[in-house]
């Protein structure tokens, strides 16, 4: 059966077809999630692998080279196998810090101006090869379906398929971090399509020509040796060398690349498939065997390149060598679109747009410029391999070409060595290393390439001179470019001395997360951001990122910490890789977002590395060390479940530590205030915390919060952190603040007090009623006899004597409201107390009393002697004391009270009587809580207790002394003018 | 188990298998069965045989981290 060109290219435009719906229906949700990230799919997605030289090329090579086929997959196997310790650390570094391409992997560990782009340009000339591999398939695929000589134009009409194909799955629009969902499942589609093609056309071969297994074994026993030439080149150089070159290019080779760690899903999955896929690729190379020894048998004319499809003409079955055609599509069709998308990633990156940024013309659009450089270059690299098809490969086999681009993927190999174990190594020792090998992979495989398409004239080449006679050529040429490359990678390495940014990249490659930046950016708000970055990548751009930098962080967009401005700066910086590759990603954020210069990392950031490393690395420590983590842990606990308030400022002013008590007592959480400085926290505790940390003394005593509608009342402790490190380093060790909430203590002393007063005057009650009963009787009786007046005169002169002694039971009442009032803590007033004037207040309510009505009251205290201070506490404190002094007096005996003004600017107050006195051993309780020596029922104790309290408040003191000859003195010295420590807060929100 | 320890434990089966493919496929030993004479899918077998203790290592690892 024959068929026409026209239609085998519909066929292959239908099958492209059908793979791009495959990719949209799965990117827009159709195909279940469970599906796109099932382990299965991601190693079907690895099966890009598989190209052409798989399909067709594997059996022309066994023909060739016997089981030498085979070490294109053993090496795989043995890359996949060593999962845990090689692919799984590149995803990591992929993952983390959004590197999407094997170049930006490289100009990541080796950071220079122009690792990137060496590594993409040697890529894209290595690759070269293996582009124009596919398109040869193809077009001679097409050659041997037609029964004719395929005209030029099939090949170019090819290339622009596939280009506006591959426009379509990777530069449709823009993704984040190169992630294309629906690729993924279209390349999966298309593993498992040319994997049953293939098992088809083996079945096949072994079935419908053999007869069946038996058949099969029958023929390979008539023909030994068939089996011997395929044994014949295992164990030797070139299997060695070949296992090598798998080895590298199946996670090196930039497709493989793309699809194992830029496009992956499921982590996961990577891990599963480090059998799943070795197991893929044996059952695509079951059949060849089968098929090369069915193309024997049938003595096909057919070039063994192409068995595939030779056995499958003329045997009866139309539908076979159309499904075999479709499965060579698939192979080649895949492998063109994956490889053209990551290389126009990494010359978009690393070649295009770092030179625009170069040459300081604004972006009016970022996401348009990455957009349409894309597409543009996805165009430019099929046009390359179609331009090296014309111009270089008649009359190369398939598996030469591919060869070609391995040991060149190869040349890469040192320096992931450097990657993920050496951290010694410099970008100068990789990129001579590189060079030095891409120079002995050109002159022995390149040259002698274009020499025989007359594009070089020579007789001689390094080929000739490294390889003679007698030895593999892919043997000398993987030797010596390695060796080579080996050789000046570390040599050169050893003499340069690794950068700082080299270091770094070096500790991050090795498992050891970046320490955090030292400075402070010098946007200061993600607004402020965004307007830095809109003047070099656009208004659109520049929100986007920094909206959704916002978003991952879960980040408010008015957050001003600025060690939360830094992570925000480095996401921003990570998202940017992603999008246009590191290289710009730094230049961008270096130029527009800054850091200002600082030689040490904020404290705070420091100990969020430290817990979040910790944190990670958990599973990891042992010994000493797990020990010390124990102990950090604990001590931290300890830290954050005291009863007291504790808030730790480190010297740059940030607030490091922020405790649970603290959270309570200020109702804000550590989460707002860790990192803001004191100031910046909101009222009253910004203000508040910030001028006691600034104040001299060390102590704050009942320092009152208004908290909205409430008080607080705290004491307030400070101490500074005496570290001579920390000293050292950032100028000062930094503050300890504690903060004890006495609110409740505060609010049961006011109603102590209240109950107190309350007390006092339900003593004073009996005499309260005799006191108001008396010119109330006076009223009646002058009430009584204002009906008998007949003159107007004696009528006025009875209305004011009535008038008097209602004026007498108003200031009566008077007293005993203003006395009895309060109850709520609140701070003390600042009034100004006559101090003979409260006395004769406190006498007269004192001397309501039936008891104190019979003493001998005497104020002895100068007119001119003021103090300063809260006057109904000063009142309950001269009542309690006469009343005290009146209880234990005889009656008519005297009880005197005399001030005097001090030197010291402290008044003296007395309080004399002449009564029981107290017992000396009593004295020193006597100012206990509940100590009482009256009979149960006639005091509370708390008398005294409350006014120690009162006078210790205004900064006095109080003491009681034996009098002479009999009696007591009670002593209270009070400042003329209250003490600092004691001023009430100044009015707040 | 140890904290720790089953990274330790990852390693040692990796570095087994590395040896394992290594002694199949790089050693004197593929010399050996590929000159005894045996059947066309011996490589096969013995890649097989290499697959099915990866896919043992990683049903060993999805354990443990379970």
């Amino acid at each position: 059966m024959t068929l026409e060109l026209w239609q085998l290219y519909g066929v292959a435009v239908a099958y492209l077809a059908l793979l791009f719906l495959i990719a949209w229906l799965a990117e827009h949700g159709y195909v279940p999630e469970r599906v796109a990230r099932h382990p299965l799919t991601i190693t079907l997605s690895l099966g890009v692998y598989g190209t052409s030289w798989s399909y067709y090329g594997s059996v022309g090579f066994a023909h060739s080279s016997g089981f030498n086929f085979l070490t294109i997959y053993l090496g795989v196997t043995i890359a996949f196998l060593l999962a845990p310790i090689l692919l799984m650390p590149i995803l990591r570094l992929v993952r983390e810090y959004q590197l999407t391409s094997v170049a930006d992997l490289f100009a990541f560990r080796y950071p220079g101006p122009v690792t990137g782009l060496v590594v993409t340009l040697f890529m894209f000339v290595g690759i070269l090869p293996y582009i124009s591999l596919q398109i040869q398939a193809i077009t001679e695929s097409v050659e041997v379906l037609t029964a004719g000589v395929t005209p030029d134009a099939l090949a170019l009409l090819f290339c622009v398929t596939l280009a506006v194909f591959a426009i379509l799955f990777g530069a449709r629009h823009l993704t984040p971090r190169e992630k294309h969902s629906g690729l993924v499942v279209a390349v999966a589609f298309e593993s498992a399509v040319k994997l049953l093609a293939l098992l088809a056309v083996g079945a096949f071969a072994v079935w419908g020509i053999f007869g069946g297994l038996a058949g099969f074994e029958t023929w390979t026993r008539a023909h030994p040796d068939a089996l011997e030439h395929l044994y014949a080149p295992v164990g030797s150089a070139p299997w060695s060398t070949f296992i090598l070159l798998a080895f590298c290019a199946a996670f090196l080779l930039p497709r493989q690349f793309h699809m194992a760690f830029t496009e992956n899903p499921n982590p996961a999955g990577l891990r599963a498939a480090s059998w799943m896929f070795p197991l893929y690729l044996l059952l695509l190379n079951l059949p060849i065997v089968p098929i090369l020894l069915a193309g024997h048998a049938l003595g096909t004319a057919t070039d063994p390149d192409f068995y595939v499809l030779g056995i499958t003409l003329g045997q009866g079955h139309d539908w076979l060598p159309v499904l075999t055609f479709v499965g060579g599509v698939s192979a080649a069709s895949a492998m063109m679109i994956v490889t053209t998308i990551a290389l126009a990633s990494m010359c978009l990156n690393h070649c295009i747009l770092p030179l625009r940024f170069i040459s300081r013309r604004p972006q009016t659009n970022l996401y348009r410029w990455v957009l349409w450089g894309k597409r543009a270059l996805i165009a430019l690299v099929i046009a390359a391999g179609y331009g090296f098809y014309r111009v270089i490969v008649n009359n190369q086999g398939l598996v030469q070409l591919g060869l070609i681009s391995f040991v060149a993927v190869a040349q890469l190999l040192p320096g992931i060595i450097g990657v993920l174990f050496w951290r010694r190594a410099t970008a100068t020792g990789f990129l001579a290393g590189l060079c030095g090998g891409a120079l002995i992979w050109f002159g022995m495989l390149i040259v002698p390439l274009l020499v025989n398409s007359h594009i070089l004239q020579g007789d001689t080449n390094l080929a000739d001179f490294l390889a003679p006679s007698g030895m593999n050529l892919w043997t000398a040429a993987t030797f010596w470019s390695l060796s080579l490359n080996a050789f000046l990678f570390v040599c050169v390495s050893l003499l340069t001395r690794p950068a700082e940014a080299e270091t770094k990249a070096a500790q991050a490659c090795a498992e050891q997360r970046l320490m955090p930046l030292a400075g402070r950016v010098a946007a200061s708000s993600p607004q402020d951001f965004e307007r830095q970055l809109a003047r070099l990548i656009g208004r659109d751009a520049a929100r986007t990122e920094v909206h959704k930098a916002l978003a991952e962080l879960d980040m408010a967009s008015d957050e001003l910490r600025p060690a939360e401005l830094r992570l925000l700066r480095e996401r921003i910086h990570r998202n940017l890789s992603g999008l246009v590759g590191p290289v710009l990603a730094q230049l961008i954020v270096d130029d527009r977002l800054e850091l200002t210069r600082r030689s040490h990392i904020a404290l705070a950031d420091g100990i969020r590395f430290m817990e979040d490393q910790l944190a990670d690395s958990r599973n990891r420590l042992r010994g000493l060390t797990a020990q010390l983590h124990s102990l950090q842990r604990y001590h931290r606990d300890v830290l954050h479940e005291l009863p007291l308030g504790v808030c730790s400022v480190a010297p740059d002013g940030e607030i490091v530590i922020w405790n649970y008590a603290m959270e309570t007592v200020s109702d804000i959480g550590a989460r707002e205030a860790i990192g803001k400085r004191l100031p910046d926290l909101p009222d009253p505790w910004g203000p508040g915390l910030a001028r006691f940390a600034e104040a001299e003394e060390h102590d704050r005593f009942k320092e009152a919060f208004h908290v909205g509608e409430r008080e607080r009342w705290c004491n307030l402790h400070k101490a500074r952190i005496d570290n001579p490190q920390l000293a050292f380093q950032q100028g000062s060790g930094g503050m300890v603040l504690l903060v004890e909430d006495r609110t409740d203590l505060e609010m049961l002393e006011a109603e102590l007090r209240h109950s107190e007063r309350l007390a006092s005057i339900g003593r004073l009650a009996a005499g309260v009623a005799h006191e108001i009963g008396n010119p109330l009787t006076g009223v009646t009786s002058l009430a009584q006899n204002l009906k008998y007046d007949e003159t107007g005169e004696s009528r006025q002169k009875t209305a004011e004597a009535i008038l008097e002694q209602t004026r007498r039971i108003s200031a009566i009442v008077e007293s005993l409201l203003s006395f009895s009032h309060g109850g709520r803590p609140r701070p003390l007033a600042h009034d100004t107390v006559v101090v003979t004037d409260a006395i004769d207040e406190a006498i007269g309510l004192v001397g309501l009393g039936r008891t104190a009505r019979k003493v001998d009251f005497r104020n002895e205290c100068p007119a001119d002697i003021v103090v300063t201070g809260d006057r109904q506490l000063l009142q309950q404190v001269f009542v309690n004391l006469l009343s005290n002094a009146a209880d234990a007096s005889e009656p008519g005996a005297p009880v005197t009270v005399r001030a005097a003004l001090g030197d010291d600017g402290l008044v003296t107050l007395e309080v004399i009587d002449h009564g029981t006195g107290i017992d000396p051993e009593l004295v020193d309780r006597i100012f206990d809580p509940f100590f009482t020596t009256k009979p149960v029922g006639k005091g509370t104790g708390l008398g005294l207790t409350l006014i120690h309290s009162i006078v210790a408040e205004h900064g006095g003191q109080v003491s009681l002394a034996p009098g002479r000859p009999r009696g007591t003195v009670v002593t209270v010295r009070l400042p003329a003018s209250m003490p600092a420590t004691t001023q009430p807060m100044e009015s707040r929100a | 188990m140890e904290p720790g320890h089953g990274n330790g434990t990852r390693l040692d089966l990796v570095l087994l298998l590395l040896a394992l493919a290594l002694f199949l496929f790089v050693s004197p030993f593929a010399g050996w069965w590929s000159g005894a004479g045996l059947p066309w899918f011996t490589p096969f077998v013995l890649w097989g045989l290499l697959i099915a203790a990866c896919g043992l290592q990683h049903w060993l690892e999805r354990g443990h981290d379970s």
